[in-house]
C-alpha cells in the first residue's frame, strides 16, 4: 500500500518536470520537492533520528514547511506541525508532550523558544529557515539543497513505512489547558487524500491555494491530497490572509483553481478582497469548514464568484473530511446549510445518550431529532497521543471496523441522510429551562444586516442561564440598531434565544487558525455585564419592547 | 499636490502601538515588518486603514490594502505620498 513516504517520488516519477510547489520566493517542481524532502530525510537519519521519532515543524508558511514534513515522512518520523505565531509557552509545551527528537522553525522563533535548554528534551537536530550562528543549528537551504552521497545511500536501504505507522499529530489546545494530540497514521492521512482526490476531481491541471496554516487538519488537502493528484499547491503566507486583496491577486496570478478555508476569512475576502478587480476564472472550487457560514455571506460569496462550486466541508480533525455538501441556489434560499452527506466508506450514527454505565446506554435517535454525532471511517485517528483517558471517553470501538469517535457535535439526519450541524454539545445551554445552540444565536445575527460577527454568551450560571447576550463587531460605519436587531432575531428565534443585551466591539480574537475565539469571548464576557442599555431599564417607557417581546 | 500633515508619521506609531499592535511593549520602527512579528492581524490593518482614512480625508481603494503598501510604516507612508501627491 502506498503511504505518505513515496508520495512525492510518485508524482516525480510520472511528472518530474511539472510545477509542484509555489513558495513565495521559489518555485520546485515535482522532481526538485522529492529531491530536497529526500535531503531533508538524509541529514534527519545522519542526526540519528528515525522511525517513530517525533519532528516539529513550525516554520512561517512557505514551500520549506512542505519540504521538511515530507522529508520527515520519508523516514517514518512522526510530523508535529507547530503553529509558528503560538506563545512561547504553549508551543514549548507541544515540543516537551510530544517529546520530538528535532525541530525546525525560524531563526527568530528559535531565539525565542531556546529548544537546546528545554529540560528532558533529547534534541538530536535542529534546523532554522536563516543561517544561524549557533554552530549546533543547520541552516535550512543547507539541509535541503544538497546531501551527503553516504546519507542518501542510507536512506535507500531504509526499509518502507507501513500503513499503520503514525505519520502526524496535530496538538490542540484544550480547554483544560493540558494539549491533545490526535494521531494520524499513514493509511487515515492516505484514506483521506484518495477520497478527496476522488470527490473534487483533482487533476494535475488543478493549483491549490495552499492557505491552511499547517497544524490546522485542513491543510491536509495541500500537503497530501495535492501530491496524489499531482496538482500544483500555491503557497499562501500568513501576510496574504492578513490582506486579502493580496491574496486574490496572488490567486489571479498563479492561476489557482481551488481555495479551502474557513468562513471568517471568506468573509473578509468578499468584503474587501477586490473581488471586482481580480481574473479568478481559473477558480473552479471553493471549499469551506471548520465553522458554520451564515446564509446571507455566503450568498455575498457565491455571487462574487460565480464560476466557482462551493462546497461545506464538515469534519472534527479527529477524523478530518466525513460528510460535505454542495451549496445550489436552493441552499441560498434556506436558513442554513447543511454540512451533507458521508462519503463513501463513512458509516455515522446520530445518538443519545441515556443514563447509567453499560454500552447499552448509547440509542440511536430517530430521523429528524437532535443527537450526538459518532463517525466510523478509515479517515479516524488511532487516539490521541499518550492520554488513554481522553481515548476512553471519545472512541468507542466496533468489531469489525474503525472506532467510532464521538464528535461531540448535536446534528439532525434527515430521512434521505442529510446531515444539519447543531452545535457543540458543550455548547448547549439550558436558559430558563430550555435547551439552545448558542450557534444558533449566533448565525442568525450574522445573517442580520450590519453585523459581521457575534458570540452569544449565557448570563448567568453556566448550566442553567438567565438569557442570553450578544457581542458583535458591526460592518463599518454601521451604528447599533438594537431594536431592529432584536426585531430580526425575535422574528427567527425561540424567545429565550433573542439577546437580551447587545454590546458592540470594534474587534474579536480568533483562534490561530483564523476562527472567531467564542469560547475565550464567552469566558471575557460571563462574569461581567454585557451591558447595561436593556437589561436594567424598567418596564414601562422605552423599553416596553422588551416585554412584549418575551411574550413574543 | 498635498501633503501629510505634520507629526503624521509619529501619530501612526503611536496608534498602531497603542491600538492595535497584538504587543505594545514592541517599539515600532519605520522599517518593522508588521507582519512578520505577528503584530498586526486581520483587523488591525482594517483599523490602520480607517484611521488613515479618517486623518487625511480620502479613501484607500480596497485593492491598494496590499502587503507591498502595508506591510511596514514606512511603505504606509511611501503609499501615501504618493496618494497625496497623485
Amino acid at each position: 500500500m502506498t503511504t505518505l513516504a513515496t508520495l512525492l517520488a510518485d508524482a516525480a516519477r510520472v511528472d518530474p518536470d511539472t510545477e509542484a510547489l509555489v513558495g513565495l520566493s521559489r518555485r520546485y517542481t515535482w522532481r526538485e520537492y522529492d529531491r530536497a524532502a529526500a535531503n531533508v530525510a538524509a541529514h534527519l537519519l545522519a542526526a540519528g533520528v528515525g522511525r517513530g521519532d517525533r519532528v516539529a515543524v513550525g516554520f512561517s508558511k512557505d514551500a520549506r514547511s512542505f519540504v521538511a514534513i515530507h522529508g520527515c515522512l520519508r523516514i517514518g518520523a512522526i510530523v508535529v506541525p507547530l503553529d509558528p505565531m503560538s506563545p512561547p509557552m504553549a508551543a514549548r509545551s507541544v515540543l516537551t508532550d510530544a517529546d520530538v527528537a528535532a525541530v525546525f522553525v525560524d531563526a527568530r522563533r528559535c531565539e525565542q523558544l531556546d529548544p537546546w535548554s528545554i529540560d528532558g528534551l533529547a534534541l538530536r537536530t535542529l534546523v532554522t529557515a536563516q543561517p544561524s550562528t549557533d554552530p549546533r543549528t543547520a541552516a535550512f537551504d543547507d539541509v535541503a539543497d544538497r546531501a551527503h552521497p553516504d546519507a542518501l545511500a542510507a536512506l535507500e536501504r531504509l526499509p518502507p513505512v507501513a500503513a499503520d505507522d503514525p505519520a502526524y499529530i496535530i496538538f490542540t489546545s484544550g480547554s483544560t489547558g493540558r494539549s491533545k494530540g490526535i494521531v494520524h497514521t499513514h493509511a487515515s492521512a492516505m484514506a483521506y487524500a484518495a477520497r478527496a482526490v476522488e470527490s473534487r476531481r483533482l487533476t494535475p491541471a488543478d493549483r491549490i491555494a495552499g492557505m491552511s496554516p499547517l497544524h490546522f487538519d485542513m491543510s491536509t488537502l495541500e500537503l497530501y491530497a495535492a501530491p496524489l493528484a499531482r496538482c500544483a499547491v500555491v503557497v499562501v503566507g500568513e501576510a496574504h490572509l492578513r490582506f486579502p486583496a493580496s491574496f486574490t491577486s496572488r490567486s489571479q496570478d498563479e492561476r489557482v483553481s481551488v481555495w479551502y478555508f474557513v468562513p471568517s476569512f471568506f468573509r473578509l475576502v468578499t468584503e474587501r478582497g477586490a473581488l471586482d478587480q481580480r481574473d479568478l476564472s481559473a477558480l473552479r472550487l471553493v471549499m469551506y469548514g471548520g465553522e458554520p457560514y451564515a446564509v446571507g455571506a455566503l450568498a455575498e460569496l457565491a455571487a462574487a464568484v460565480p464560476n466557482a462550486v462551493i462546497e461545506n466541508i464538515y469534519g472534527p480533525a479527529e477524523v478530518n473530511e466525513c460528510t460535505s455538501h454542495v451549496v445550489t441556489p436552493a441552499t441560498l434560499q434556506g436558513d442554513d446549510v447543511p454540512v451533507g452527506l458521508p462519503w463513501h466508506g463513512v458509516d455515522l450514527r446520530v445518538v443519545d445518550e441515556l443514563d447509567g454505565d453499560g454500552d447499552d446506554r448509547f440509542v440511536d435517535v430517530a430521523d429528524g431529532e437532535p443527537g450526538e454525532l459518532w463517525v466510523s471511517a478509515p479517515t479516524v485517528m488511532t487516539g490521541y497521543w499518550r492520554r488513554p483517558d481522553l481515548d476512553a471517553r471519545s472512541l468507542v470501538l466496533r468489531p469489525g471496523g474503525f472506532p467510532w469517535y464521538r464528535t461531540g457535535d448535536v446534528v439532525v439526519r434527515d430521512p434521505d441522510g442529510t446531515v444539519w450541524f447543531r452545535g457543540r454539545r458543550d455548547h448547549q445551554v439550558k436558559v430558563r429551562g430550555i435547551r439552545l445552540e448558542l450557534e444558533a444565536v449566533e448565525a442568525v445575527l450574522t445573517d442580520a444586516p450590519d453585523v459581521v460577527h457575534a458570540v452569544a454568551v449565557p448570563v448567568g450560571d453556566a448550566g442553567e442561564a438567565a438569557h442570553v447576550a450578544a457581542v458583535v463587531v458591526l460592518r463599518d460605519g454601521a451604528a447599533l440598531d438594537e431594536a431592529a436587531l432584536r426585531a430580526f432575531c425575535t422574528s427567527r428565534l425561540p424567545a429565550v434565544g433573542v439577546p437580551k443585551e447587545f454590546r458592540v466591539v470594534d474587534r474579536l480574537p480568533f483562534t490561530a487558525t483564523g476562527k472567531l475565539d467564542r469560547r475565550h469571548v464567552r469566558e471575557h464576557f460571563a462574569d461581567t455585564p454585557v451591558s447595561t442599555s436593556a437589561s436594567t431599564t424598567p418596564a414601562a417607557g422605552p423599553a416596553s419592547a422588551e416585554a412584549m417581546e418575551e411574550t413574543a | 499636490m498635498t501633503e501629510r500633515p505634520t507629526g503624521f508619521d509619529t501619530d501612526l506609531v503611536e496608534m498602531i502601538t497603542r491600538e492595535v499592535s497584538l504587543d505594545p511593549s514592541i517599539v515600532i520602527e519605520p522599517d518593522t515588518d508588521l507582519l512578520l512579528t505577528g503584530l498586526v492581524d486581520s483587523l488591525g490593518v482594517v483599523e490602520i486603514v480607517g484611521w488613515i482614512e479618517d486623518r487625511l480625508g480620502l479613501s484607500v481603494d480596497p485593492a491598494d490594502v496590499v502587503l507591498e503598501h502595508f506591510q511596514t510604516v514606512r511603505l504606509m507612508l511611501d503609499y501615501l505620498d504618493r496618494r497625496l501627491a497623485g
